[in-house]
Parts: C-alpha cells; structure tokens; sequence
C-alpha cells in the first residue's frame, strides 16, 4: 500500500512531462460547443459552502447568458496542492479564491493578473465602499523578486478582496453576572484580562480540578496584532519574533498557563470551540466567523476588542480576509473579471453574509441584516465592536513566501513554549533562526 | 524449416499487444523516475523558476546535514519497531484459524476485512477512536473515571532522560498511538493469510511423528512449525521493512499532518512536504532517492541472504 504514494507522485511528475511536451493550453479547449465563453472558478469550501457557490454561479449566468462557468470546490487541505500543480501545468482557473498568505508567491511569479486597469475602468467601483485596509494585502509594487507590499492605490491589485475579518475576545456574560464582573471593553488591558480571568478560573467541587478556566486560547499572534507588532521584516527578509513587542505577546501566553494559572496547561483536554460553547472556558479569543458556532451554546456571550498590554497603546486590527484572483493565464479577462465583480458584488457579499462564515467586505452590506440577522447571543449594543475593530489600522503584514513551512517550524518550536520546556525567550531565538534560513532560501536570487 | 518458426513473424503482433503496456511503463513509470534522478540534482522551484538548475549534489549534502531528515528517519525506524508484535499476531491469528472450528470461514473473514477497508476510512475511523474528548478509548476510561491521554496530539515530558542521557525529555503519544493502530490493521491482513497458507503446506505427517513420540504442543511449534514456516517469517519480514521504510505516509497525511512536532512525519511524507508544501523538487526527488537506496539495499540483502538463513523444505 504505501507504494501506492510513489506511484501518484510518480504520476503526477509524469502527467507533468506530458503536459509540458504536448503543451496543452488551458484555455484553448474550453469554449464549449454550445458557443457560449466558458470559464472555470475554484474555491476552497466545505460541502455547505460548496452548495451556496453553485447556486450564486447559477445566477450569474443567468444574469450573463453568453457565459458558462464551471465550478470546482476543494477543501482547504487539498486546494494549495491543487493550484501549484495548476499553475505549473498552466491549467490553473481563470478566477480563484486566494489567501493573503500566498499571494506574494504567485504574484511574484506572474501567475496573477494585475486587477488595477480593470478597477480604474470601472466607474461604479467606489473604495470608500469597502472596509478600509481591506485591499493592501493584496497590493505591491515592484516585480518579481522585488516585489513589495503596499497600500491600494500605489501599485498593483493582484486580487480582489472578498471578505475581512478580525479576532476578538469572547466573554460568557452569565459567568461575569453569577461574579458581578464588569464586562471586557476597549479599555481593557492585559492585566485587566488576567485579573478577570484569576477570579473566573474555578475548582467548583474542592477536589483540585479546575472545573472552569478563566481563559482558553494561545492565540499569541492576534495579542501581537492588537499591539501592532511586526513579526518579520518583508524588505530585509528577517524574522522579528524576538523584537520586544512579539516577544511579549508570546511570554504574555506562556504566563496565561504557568504564571497566572489561567489557562489550561497543555496536558488537560481542550478544543477551544467547543469548550466555550460548553462553558468550561469564560473567555477566548477567537475570529469573527465563529460566532454562528458560539450560537450553539447555552450561556450568554459578548464580544470586545482584543486587549493590548498597555493602555496607551493604539489598537491595531488583526484584519485580513481571501480574495479572488484572475489567472495571467486566462484567456477572457473581461468576462473573468466580470465574475470576480459579481462574486464580490451584491449579490455574492449577501449570500456571504447570510452564511455568516465571514464579514463582507462591502460595509453596507456587512452592516444589514443579512449578516446581523445571525446574531443571537451578543447584546445588539455590542455589535459595533466588530465594525470598530475592522477599521482600526492594520497590524504590519506577517506573510512572505514559504508560509506553509515557517508556520509550521513556528508551530513546532511554539508548542515547546506552552509546554515550559524552553522559555519564550529561547523559543523566539529559534524561530528567528528557522524563519531566516527559510527566508533566505525562498528569496534567494533565482535565474531569469 | 518452415517460415512459421522464423521469430520475426509473430514478434511484431506480440510486441503490438505489449504496447499500451509498455507505453504506460513508459510514461507513468520509467520516464518519472528518470526525471526525478535528474531532478535530484537540480534546484526548482516550480512555481517560479522556468527550468531547473543544476546543482549538483547539494540536495544530497543538504540533506544528510540535516537534523530533521534523521529525524524522520528515527521516526520511520521507530514505527517499524511494531513489525515483529504485528507479525507475532498475525502468526497467532493464523494459528488459531488453522483449525477446523464451526464457523471458521467467518472468524477467517472478520479478521481479513480491516484489510479490505479502504485505507482512509480506516484512518478516520481510528481519528475518532482516538478523539480526546469524545472519542471511542477515552469516553471508555472516563467510565472507569480515568482522563485518558491526548492520543494523537499529546506528549509528556520525561525530564529524567534529560538529565540521565542529555536526550530530548518530550515523548509524544502519537508514534505508539500510530504503531497501535497499525497492529490492529495489520495483524489479519496478507500477512496472517501468507502464514495461513503456509500452514496448509506443512505436512500433517511431521505432526502425526511427532505426537507418536510425545511431543508436547509448544515442542511441536517450535521444533516443526517455527522451522516450516520460516520463509515465510523471512519473506513477511523483508516485505514489512521495505513497507515500513515507504510508509507512514498516509496516517501523517489524514491524521497528524506529521506532527507534534515533527513526531509522525516519516520519510515519505517528508518527500510530500518538501515538494507540495516547501516547494523544493530537487530537496523531494534527493530524498526519494535515498528512501530507493535503502529499499534496494533490503532488497540486495534478503536475495542474498534468504538462502541461508532460512530452511526451506
């Protein structure tokens, strides 16, 4: 059985070869018979999302009668392998969904087209329209290797953005009621957090298990976020997890667990979800998007911004959302960029925001009942909060290329942290050094 | 004499037939493997480099420096260690279907069908035997009031090795978890059918023999049995190294995701790693080869070893 991986690899290498030597064009085969344009769009999704897609599909062509449009959804574990290998046999979709992670690969690379000529063209695109920020993951300047983030407007669009997001603090309200504890709010800091979540981390019956835990979540990039700390330097190609301001917030988590003894250690059994929901945790931190899930519990919750260590701080948003971006292979960019405005436009931002998964990037339609309608647990009152939090400006950007493996190195050496075998100091040594090497790896200068 | 036996007149239709085969060979086979024994010696990144280019054995020097490459060598060794309990059961199950009970057909059918079960069904089955909170091991000990350990994800940490042996104190759950698991797939599988049939071909006579003269149970097995079987312990155990070198892949892949860690990644889930993930086809095709060499030399091993070592009848 376990030659059966070889032999897929193999495969692949080979339909590779094939691929390359018969040069098959992705688009030549694909207008249909039927004389109508043929597209192709992927998204990552899980089957309900997959459900929501074909039925927005239909009723673009509906609306476009001379556009056909098929559509492919793979889940998340599979879709990154599927586009490079796309890519690279340039059989890649004309539209597909892109994370903010990963765009500096592929536009670095001239895989996706440059969306700005087509925004300017248009003349009902209005960017005040938009959550602000929502577009500078997407946006750089420069070419190839020296590609460089930048703010939209100055530079190139390599997608356009479908939804943003941000974190937020999760609080069970009856758990603050049943101890008269006021609620988190904006003031709050790292302290405040920690005194709240001593008096909430409870052994009920005496028998020295805690029963409730003040805090749940080792969520140590959104507490770097909130206090704008940068965790590489894109430009230099360098690691900053050892900078003072990401150092804190990764020795602020390990303190949650072996300082404050608020947090479960390692060894006790957690889902964070799951676990809020069933009330066995007061407080978390968590996106935006799990609040139809928390609706599953039985207990009143709210939400409040992330707290930052001090209170002078200026709170940064750990906002970002995925976008769709248009293959540099595609051979229709009008009718795709066509699709791209649809699904991001009314019609696809409301089918978004009834899903509830994510916060739609247009305002006004984040700020309907499409989207608020789900709310059922936080005070109307407190809803706000979100649309505050997604303008509050942008923690520096964290993504280079090599995602996958410095997250994972990063995961790695992290889980010693939380497990006290090294401290936060000599954990934040070692990601420097790992995320360097990777670094410099994937920037190395590579032949025209 | 007559034109008929000339080789030539049917060796054109037979190559004819071998064709589509052959093509296949060729295509999905033989070219790919070419391919990565070039490519092992190239850097490409496929993504964005047009062509690759040539680097020598920089692939191979990097990856023998590497710490994490033999530690997911340690890793594929240490999850063979459960090869010779695996065939130990396999060799028990086969003993105990060897006899003519009612029903052994059935007995012989329940324990073959983990085998027949797709593999990833298989896997996910076992994500939710092992589940930490609600899964099939841990809600049992929670009745008997024991917190059962994170199976998958959890670890603990043995200072003392530390501090005897200056080696890394974590042990995770997740390698005897994953080692567990392949028992209880493994133990009915081809391997208990291999020694099955290998029971079938041992000559009642030797039994007959033996039993005149008195010969107990245990000195029956091991004076007849044990020597009878033992190509077949020695093909079963040659098949499962090579097995065991090559695998891991699919339980990192649906179950761990190699991790924590880096605890369950093997050989051939790093070659997936290092080519979906990090993108480095020449560091993958490099490694590869290095898992071919090791395969190979078994292979060289078990040919010229088989014949002395084991009694053949």
């Amino acid at each position: 059985m376990p030659t059966w991986f070889h032999q897929v690899v193999r495969q692949c290498l080979a339909l590779l070869l094939l691929c390359a030597l018969a040069g098959v064009g992705s688009c030549d085969a694909r207008n249909a018979g039927s004389g109508k344009l043929m597209l192709t769009y992927t998204r990552w999704g899980d089957p309900a999302e997959m459900e929501s897609t074909r039925e927005l599909i239909a009723q673009f062509q509906r609306e476009n009668p001379g556009i056909e449009v098929r559509v492919d959804v793979v889940s998340w574990e599979q879709y990154w392998q599927k586009m490079k290998t796309a890519t690279v046999t340039n059989s890649a979709q004309d539209v597909w969904l892109m994370s903010p992670a990963y765009i500096e690969e592929y536009a670095s690379a001239g895989h996706v087209l440059d969306l700005m000529p087509f925004i300017k063209a248009d003349p009902t695109f209005n960017v005040d329209d938009y959550f602000p920020h929502a577009f500078d993951d997407f946006c750089f300047t420069g070419e190839g290797d020296n590609l460089r983030s930048a703010t939209f407007g100055n530079g190139k669009l390599y997608a356009f953005t479908r939804d943003y997001n941000c974190s937020l603090l999760y609080y069970n309200r009856d758990y603050f009621d049943a101890l008269g504890l006021a609620y988190p709010d904006a003031t709050w800091t790292w302290d405040d957090l920690v005194a709240a979540a001593r008096k909430l981390t409870i052994d009920f019956d005496g028998d020295g298990v805690i029963d409730q835990w003040g805090y749940g979540g080792l969520d140590y990039g959104a507490f770097a976020s909130a206090i704008g700390a940068q965790r590489m330097d894109i430009a230099a190609r360098k690691s900053l997890f050892s900078s003072p301001d990401m150092l804190r917030a990764v020795t602020f988590c390990q303190d949650l667990i072996y300082r404050y003894k608020v947090h479960p250690p390692p060894f006790v059994q957690i889902n964070e979800t799951e676990s809020f929901v069933t009330g066995k945790l007061a407080m978390t931190v968590a996106g935006v998007w799990n609040i139809r899930s928390y609706n599953r519990s039985d207990y009143r919750w709210g939400i409040a911004p992330i707290p930052t260590d001090t209170r002078q701080r200026t709170r940064y948003a750990a906002g970002g959302g995925v976008a769709h971006c248009i293959s540099s292979r595609c051979v229709h960019p009008e009718e795709a960029w066509k699709l791209v405005k649809f699904l991001c436009g009314d019609a696809g931002q409301r089918a978004l925001a009834r899903s509830g998964t994510s916060v739609p990037v247009v305002k006004r339609i984040a700020m309907s009942d499409d989207f608020l309608a789900g709310f059922d647990r936080p005070p109307r009152s407190s809803i706000p909060t979100i649309f505050e939090v997604l303008a509050s400006p942008p923690a520096p950007r964290g993504y280079a290329r090599g995602y996958l493996e410095y997250t994972r190195r990063t995961t790695e050496i992290l889980d010693l942290a939380w497990r006290n075998q090294i401290t936060p100091t000599e954990a934040c040594r070692r990601i420097d050094e790992q995320i360097d090497a990777i670094l410099a790896d994937q920037y190395r200068r590579t032949a025209p | 004499m007559s034109r008929r036996s000339r080789p030539v007149d049917f060796s054109w239709g037979g190559y004819l037939f071998v064709l589509p085969n052959f093509i296949g060979f060729l295509t999905f086979i033989l070219l790919p493997v070419l391919a990565s024994l070039a490519l092992s010696f190239c850097s490409w990144r496929i993504l964005r480099e047009r062509s690759p280019s040539f680097v020598g054995f920089a692939n191979y020097a990097k990856m023998l420096s590497s710490s994490e490459f033999w530690y997911y060598t340690y890793n594929t060794v240490f999850l063979m260690l459960g090869i010779p309990i695996g065939m130990m059961l396999s060799l028990s199950l086969a003993l105990l279907l060897n006899r003519a009970v009612r029903g052994i057909r059935l007995f012989r059918m329940i324990y073959f069908l983990p085998t027949v079960t797709a593999g990833v069904a298989l896997l996910v089955l076992w994500l939710w035997i092992y589940e930490p909170l609600y899964g099939l091991i841990n809600c049992t000990l929670a009745e008997f009031g024991i917190e059962g350990p994170n199976w998958l994800g959890g670890g603990i940490n043995l200072q003392f090795l530390q501090d005897w042996f200056g080696i890394d104190p974590m042990c995770y759950f997740a390698k005897p978890s994953l080692m567990l698991m392949g028992l209880w797939t493994g133990a009915g599988g081809y391997n208990m059918i291999l020694y099955l049939a290998a029971l079938h071909g041992i000559n009642p006579e030797l039994y007959e023999a033996a039993r005149v003269d008195g010969a107990s149970a245990w000195q029956r097995f091991k004076s007849i049995t044990w020597p009878m079987l033992s190509p077949t312990t020695f093909f079963i155990l040659i098949m499962s190294l090579i097995d065991g070198f090559q695998g891991g892949f699919e339980s990192a892949y649906v179950m761990t995701q190699g991790g924590p860690a880096g605890s369950t990644t093997t050989i051939s889930f790093q070659i997936f790693q290092e080519l979906y993930e990090n993108d480095r086809i020449g560091s993958a095709s490099a490694t590869a080869w290095f898992l071919f060499l090791v395969v190979f030399i078994l292979t060289m091993f078990s040919w010229r070893l088989g014949g002395k070592v084991v009694h053949y009848d």
